[in-house]
């Protein structure tokens, strides 16, 4: 069964220089790249939980992958490939996750990415791409786009009190001393990267040569509601679910 | 005449709008000429039509001619200085032989 | 690098004239109304903007969407903007109706815009089969010609590269150009001023950049050699201009070009080298050639640091041989950086730019990019088709040329709209002016009550109009300097500010003096006396000491020496705890003059003579006896020598260091007494003012008991953009002095005398009264109240009261502009002074917000019409000026300074971000001159947006001046024909001109050369 968490892992949690395939077909990926982002960390969580516990050097090269993709991330030319590198950058920090844990919780690391995925797609499919020197003031020109864009980006940078900003919480430990080093230097990155992005592509004047369609009503809504999920739930599910299965978290 | 000695000397005339004097004399003054002349209100006719002379509220659009005599070298430097201005500026320069008495007065 | 002194003049020459386009940037403090594009006007207007858009990368017209709300509110007519559509189109000879229905949709109905992404989405087959008409091919090579062209003249190496490769060398150098102008132009606000500064801006930098290290990280690598050998800011940008490879020939187009970039410091500093007696000018010099010397040089290290990541030398002919290599790759690059590619396009694109694989797929990126435009284009007009209502066979039966025709009209369209937007709301205001305008003379009524003086300024317009219904007051307008021209030199301060449009130099200088001196030969006395008295207080080495003294006879900053902070916004609290005051006006007599630069003198000598010489308390006598050796009075040195010990040599040697370190010399002492001879004015100069401006207005008989001379400023806290609400026509400052001065002249017994002798009556009993009116709080003040007689104090109680209800009635008016809770007259008045003291307020009144018309004539014409405070109102009486002259002084003058504040405003409002300063949340005041948006940026220029703008939408209605002149209309052709500048600015369409003759009692328009009636009909003329 290990054997096959392990490879399991290995394919959904990528870790340098696996990645590098990982983020090129995710690239190449429009409208599944979604449920990527979606199945990735779901099986790749679940299957963690077989592991007991990985060899350090692992550990190790799962934070060099997730700096390296955050460092990356600042110079993302496009949200598309700004949210890829992010993706990739979280997604492999979950080896270090203590085990033990109960495998939906992978779902709660995935929505971030999900609503972040949806975003843009509604992007590109209104504007052709995502490239940031293209799509500009979202805000202003479809301002249920932009509010939707803003909240996807600040969910996935972990913001409070997004999912991603718990599980942040759950990794930094106190005692060691390195791992918070690298930790912080990769939720700085992301920190970064993201208001870069968000400046551009959501801030700003909209371009008189573009037509800027926004979203319906009933669309926003149910992006709305995925949102919430991503900022509210993250913590409240925390909450409810450890005091169900009577853990102490580990904060 | 009783024994005057005279010297040669060259005149340069300017003539440009009043807005553009500080200019000329600016100039002027680093091509290092030893002193100039300046006569207002000039009226006079030339490509761009009829200049009124009086004083109005407005002093910019009033000629004025700058007068300054000076060493046949320093006429290269000034004319040098002035092409880029007229070639977008109605004005007009003379260049004339003068004689001069105190020869002093025209040297720095 | 040396050069001749002929190449350095032509250099700075050069230099100086490219710099002409950039408009003048007046310190804050005085803040001067201008067109940003003053140095175009030469140009028609239509051909000005559009070189303005390019030079200064803004809009020249409003956004359809704002033209829309004007729509929508009646301020353009429907029927008058089809008939200016029609006229388009009947120049193109598209004149089927068809077309007019899918403008006039696309203008008023439509929300349909040609976008780059509208391919992606459009589901209309019409479309598809369209489009296959529409491609156009690109051809590479060709396109970049015109790259190539545009290359060393409208776009600078950097530009190119910037847009080629993505990289941000040209906000990197405009960044540090903007620190080192904020750095060097500092007026005080740096705690620790840059070093050097004297020198001049370029040599000053040159200094600082030889150490700094900061300039070297920034990648300014080899700057060092350069630096040393170029000593002159000429050579700079010889060498540099050289290195990149910039022809002779071309140097002017391109030195416009760079110093556009932040026009705001250039125009500054254009200004500041203008202006010779500036203060900060003398101190710490810089010039245009200074700033392009040290951005050339700055660019250059720039250029050569990123050379490494480009595949060629960032030099001219280099780069435009890349071009003609390459130009596939050069075009894809620049679609990209600059967010052009067809979308669905763009990752691709990108990762070829990565890996340099561009020639790959520059084939099909062309044909795709061919496709996606055409079809943009093809959905763009089906969706427009359909909302104009016309049949879908009718374009689809279109052959190809009809389509290509088609898409041009619509191209063609995209750069006229504005401008047929704005001649149809600029008919429909003059629709309604003409029709309001009332064509009776009236004849003389009995004597009235007052007359009143007020500034041509449109927010006198209100006052006005509420001060004629409370009784019988007569008001005219003339420019707020009352025609006086003064150079004011305030209680306490050394310097000289001027009061009158920023066209004239005042020649007459007026000094503020205490109350309490009686005998008028005190006066000058004591402001000697009162700087002595200080400079006894002070450590400054005897040069500062006498440049200081010598240097208040040529007025300049003395109160900046010894008062370094008083000055700048503390200026006007300073004026309201000023001790009780009066003005001096009448010229001194050449004795008096002569005694005041004794004293003076002495003094220095007094001072020079303990510095030099050890000797303290040297008898007066002694004193003069030295000030009359160094003056060539007098030759007989033994004697002084003598009486003070000292050897001849030595009394030699110390006269000499009199004449050459202290000034003591004939030459000095004649341009000293020159200066001194400038104040006040001759009894001839005093009747001439008073005379010219009563006649300008044709206020000439028929005097009331009062008149009120009614100068205007404004009050707010906590803003930079003050002067901008005080008065344009005083130099962006408050009208008192000038209301003052003009009073006081006029109520002169002597200049009555003379007066009545030119046919001016102004009988015993009228007294002409100074007034200032608050256009925040629309209070006014009366000045000189205890100078008034007994007589006439009943009066100026009425005129006190009724001046009061006037202004209530109008701030109520303005109140409810403002947006404020009024209900009533008492309580807008308590609620606009709230908005005047409040330092949060953004908006302390609308100010000149609005402006549109500019009326010469008399009040008849405009009596009944409530223009809202609007217009700009100069009497003038046609029947009493039969030469025109008065007509000329006021349309080179007062229309001038108009004209400025219109287009200042209509840029402003129409592209707020570039012509206009942006929100005044973001502005910062930097160096105490103007503001920045955030911490670093470009001089912010224009007006801000709570000034024209109401939320993001325009308040002001952005027209060209509207100018109604009554007068016979071939007086106004000859004045036309005599002014240059009202020529240019009627000619090419700056202002628009109507002219009502009152002998045919009919209106004329001018339009492009010929005069029409004003609904257009052809007149014969």
């Amino acid at each position: 069964m290990e054997l096959l968490a392990y490879i399991v892992c290995t394919l959904c949690l990528p870790l340098f220089p696996l990645s590098m395939g990982v983020s090129y077909a995710l690239g190449k990926l429009r409208g599944l790249r979604t449920i990527a982002f979606l199945l990735l960390p779901l099986a790749g969580f679940f299957f963690l939980g077989f592991i007991e516990k990985p060899p350090s050097a692992v550990l190790y090269i799962s934070l060099f992958t997730s700096l390296l993709y955050a460092f990356r991330a600042v110079s993302a030319e496009s949200l598309s490939r700004w949210g890829i590198y992010i993706f990739v950058s979280a997604v492999s920090l979950l080896w270090l996750h203590p085990s033990g844990e109960k495998s939906i919780l992978g779902l709660f690391y995935a929505l971030p990415f999900v609503l972040l995925s949806l975003s843009e797609r509604l992007i590109a499919v209104r504007f052709g791409s995502s490239d940031l020197r293209l799509v500009r003031g979202i805000g202003l020109g479809a301002p249920k786009l932009g509010f939707i864009t803003t909240l996807s980006i600040l969910g996935v940078i972990g913001v409070p009190t997004s999912t991603t900003f718990v599980e942040f919480l759950n990794l930094l430990e106190a005692r060691d001393f390195f791992r918070s080093l690298i930790l912080s230097g990769v939720w700085f990155f992301w920190g970064w990267s993201g208001v870069k992005v968000l400046s551009s592509i959501v801030f700003g004047s909209p371009r008189e040569d573009l037509s800027y369609e926004d979203l319906n009503l009933r669309g926003s809504l149910v992006l709305i509601v995925l949102s919430a999920f991503v900022f509210g739930a993250g913590y409240v599910f925390f909450e409810v679910l450890s005091y169900l299965l009577g853990w102490r978290g580990e904060l | 005449m009783k024994n005057l000695n005279l010297y040669t000397m060259k005149k340069v005339e300017i003539v440009i709008e009043g807005e553009h004097l500080e200019f000329v004399t600016d100039l002027l003054e680093r091509a290092g000429v030893p002193g100039y002349t300046i006569i207002h209100n000039l009226s006079g006719k030339g490509s761009h039509g009829f200049h009124e002379g009086h004083l109005l509220f407005n002093e910019e659009e009033v000629l004025v001619m700058v007068i300054s005599v000076m060493d046949e070298e320093k006429v290269s430097v000034v004319l040098e200085g002035l092409r880029p201005f007229l070639n977008k500026h109605s004005g007009v320069v003379f260049i004339s032989d003068v004689q001069v008495s105190r020869l002093e007065k025209f040297k720095k | 690098m040396r050069l001749e002194e002929g190449k350095k003049l032509f250099i700075r020459s050069l230099i100086t004239v490219a710099g002409e386009v950039i408009p003048f940037f007046w310190p804050m403090r005085n803040f001067i109304h201008h067109n940003p594009l003053y140095g175009l006007e030469r140009l028609p207007f239509k051909e000005a903007v559009k070189l303005g858009s390019r030079l200064f990368h803004a809009r020249g017209y409003l956004s359809r969407e704002a033209y829309r709300r004007f729509l929508e509110r009646g301020d353009i007519k429907k029927e008058l903007l089809i008939k200016h559509l029609r006229e388009f189109l009947k120049e193109r000879n598209f004149e089927r109706e068809q077309y007019e229905r899918l403008l006039s949709t696309l203008m008023m109905e439509a929300d349909l815009k040609p976008s780059l992404n509208l391919y992606l989405n459009c589901k209309c087959p019409t479309a598809k089969e369209i489009a296959k008409h529409l491609e156009e091919e690109i051809d590479p090579a060709e396109e970049v010609k015109k790259l190539s062209q545009k290359l060393g003249r409208e776009m600078t190496l950097y530009d190119f590269i910037d847009q080629t490769f993505g990289t941000r060398i040209g906000e990197t150098l405009n960044e540090l150009m903007a620190r080192n102008c904020a750095e060097f132009l500092d007026e005080g606000q740096a705690v620790w001023g840059m070093p050097f500064r004297e020198r001049g801006f370029y040599k000053a930098w040159r200094e600082v950049a030889k150490r700094s290290r900061r300039l070297k990280l920034k990648g300014c690598c080899g700057l060092e050699n350069v630096l040393e050998s170029c000593e002159e800011p000429e050579e700079a940008v010889a060498f540099a201009l050289g290195a990149m490879g910039i022809p002779e020939d071309l140097w002017d187009e391109y030195v416009t070009t760079e110093l556009s970039k932040l026009h705001g410091w250039t125009g500054f500093i254009r200004w500041r080298s203008n202006t010779k007696d500036y203060y900060w000018q003398i101190k710490h010099p810089a010039d245009l050639v200074d700033y392009l010397a040290i951005r050339l040089l700055l660019a250059l290290s720039l250029l050569r640091e990123e050379e490494k990541n480009l595949p060629f030398t960032p030099e001219l002919s280099s780069i435009r041989e890349f071009i003609e290599k390459n130009p596939e790759g050069v075009l894809i690059r620049k679609d990209y950086f600059s967010g052009k590619v067809p979308p669905h396009l763009a990752q691709e694109v990108y990762e070829s730019i990565e890996l340099d694989r561009l020639n790959s797929i520059s084939r099909r990126y062309f044909e795709e990019k061919k496709k996606a435009e055409a079809l943009s284009t093809a959905s763009f007009i089906t969706q427009l088709w359909k909302e104009a209502g016309l049949e879908e066979e009718k374009l689809l039966s279109m052959d190809k040329a009809e389509l290509l025709e088609l898409g041009k009209l619509l191209r063609d369209f995209e750069e006229e709209e504005g401008y047929i937007w704005l001649k149809a709301h600029e008919d429909t205001l003059i629709e309604r002016l003409v029709a309001g305008i009332e064509a009776e003379t009236p004849d003389t009524e009995d004597r009235p009550f007052a007359q009143a003086l007020f500034c041509i300024d449109v927010r006198s317009e209100r006052f006005r109009r509420n001060l004629e219904n409370l009784g019988r007051y007569e008001t005219y307008g003339i420019a707020g300097f009352f025609g006086v021209p003064i150079s004011f030199i305030e209680l306490g301060k050394g310097h000289e500010t001027h009061l009158c449009p920023v066209l004239i130099k005042p020649k007459n200088v007026v000094l503020e003096l205490h109350k309490d001196l009686k005998e008028e030969k005190e006066n000058l006395y004591e402001v000697v006396k009162e700087i002595i008295h200080d400079l006894k207080y002070n450590v400054f080495t005897p040069y500062i000491t006498v440049e200081a003294i010598g240097l208040l006879f040529g007025f300049d900053m003395i109160g900046k020496t010894f008062f370094p902070l008083g000055y700048g916004a503390f200026r006007h609290r300073l004026a309201n705890h000023k001790p009780p005051s009066k003005l001096m006006i009448d010229k001194p007599t050449k004795e008096y003059v002569l005694e005041v630069i004794g004293i003076l003198q002495r003094e220095i000598i007094s001072r020079a003579v303990k510095n030099h010489l050890g000797k303290e308390e040297v008898p007066e006598r002694i004193l003069e006896a030295l000030r009359k050796l160094a003056l060539e009075e007098e030759r007989n040195l033994e004697g002084v020598a003598r009486e003070m010990n000292l050897s001849t040599q030595e009394l030699e040697n110390f006269i000499e260091t009199l004449r050459r370190d202290y000034r003591i010399e004939r030459g000095y002492t004649r341009i000293q007494i020159e200066k001194l001879a400038k104040i006040g004015f001759t009894l001839e100069e005093q009747v001439f003012f008073v005379e010219r401006a009563l006649h300008s207005i044709g206020l000439t008989k028929n005097f009331g008991k009062l008149v009120l001379v009614i100068g205007h400023g404004s009050r707010s806290e906590n803003n930079p953009y003050e002067s901008a609400l005080d008065c344009g026509a005083c130099g962006g400052d408050h009208g008192a002095v000038n209301a003052k001065v003009f009073a006081m002249m006029a109520n002169k017994k002597e200049v009555r005398e003379r007066l009545r002798e030119k046919g001016i009556d102004i009988p015993e009993d009228t007294l002409f009264v100074a007034c200032e009116h608050n256009t925040t709080t629309d209070e006014v003040e009366f000045f000189d109240l205890d100078q008034i007689p007994a007589t006439h104090l009943p009066f100026i109680q009425k005129a006190m009261e009724d001046l009061k209800e006037a202004g209530k009635k109008t701030a109520l008016e303005r109140c409810m502009e403002l947006g404020n809770d009024c209900k009533d007259p008492e309580r807008a008045f308590v609620e606009v002074r709230k908005n005047s003291l409040d330092w949060t307020q953004v908006r302390p009144e609308w100010g000149l917000s609005g402006n549109y018309a500019f009326i010469i004539g008399g009040r008849h014409l405009t009596r009944r019409l409530n223009l809202e405070g609007k217009a700009f109102l100069h009497s003038y009486d046609w029947r009493i000026d039969p030469k025109g002259y008065m007509l000329e002084i006021i349309l080179s003058g007062p229309l001038v300074v108009g004209e400025w504040i219109n287009m200042e405003h209509y840029f402003s409002a129409v592209d707020n971000e570039h012509y206009g300063s942006g929100s005044k949340v973001y502005h910062n005041v930097v160096g105490r001159i103007g503001v920045m948006s955030g911490n670093l940026s470009d001089l912010r220029t224009g007006l801000p947006a709570q000034t024209v703008l109401k939320g993001k939408h325009p308040h002001h209605n952005p027209v060209r001046l509207i100018t109604v002149v009554e007068a016979p209309l071939g007086r106004v052709k000859k004045v036309i024909s005599g002014i240059g500048k009202i020529r240019e600015l009627v000619q090419n369409h700056w202002i628009n001109l109507i002219v009502f003759d009152p002998e045919e009692r009919k209106f004329y328009r001018y339009l492009e050369g010929r005069w029409v009636s004003p609904s257009y009909e052809e007149v014969s003329q």
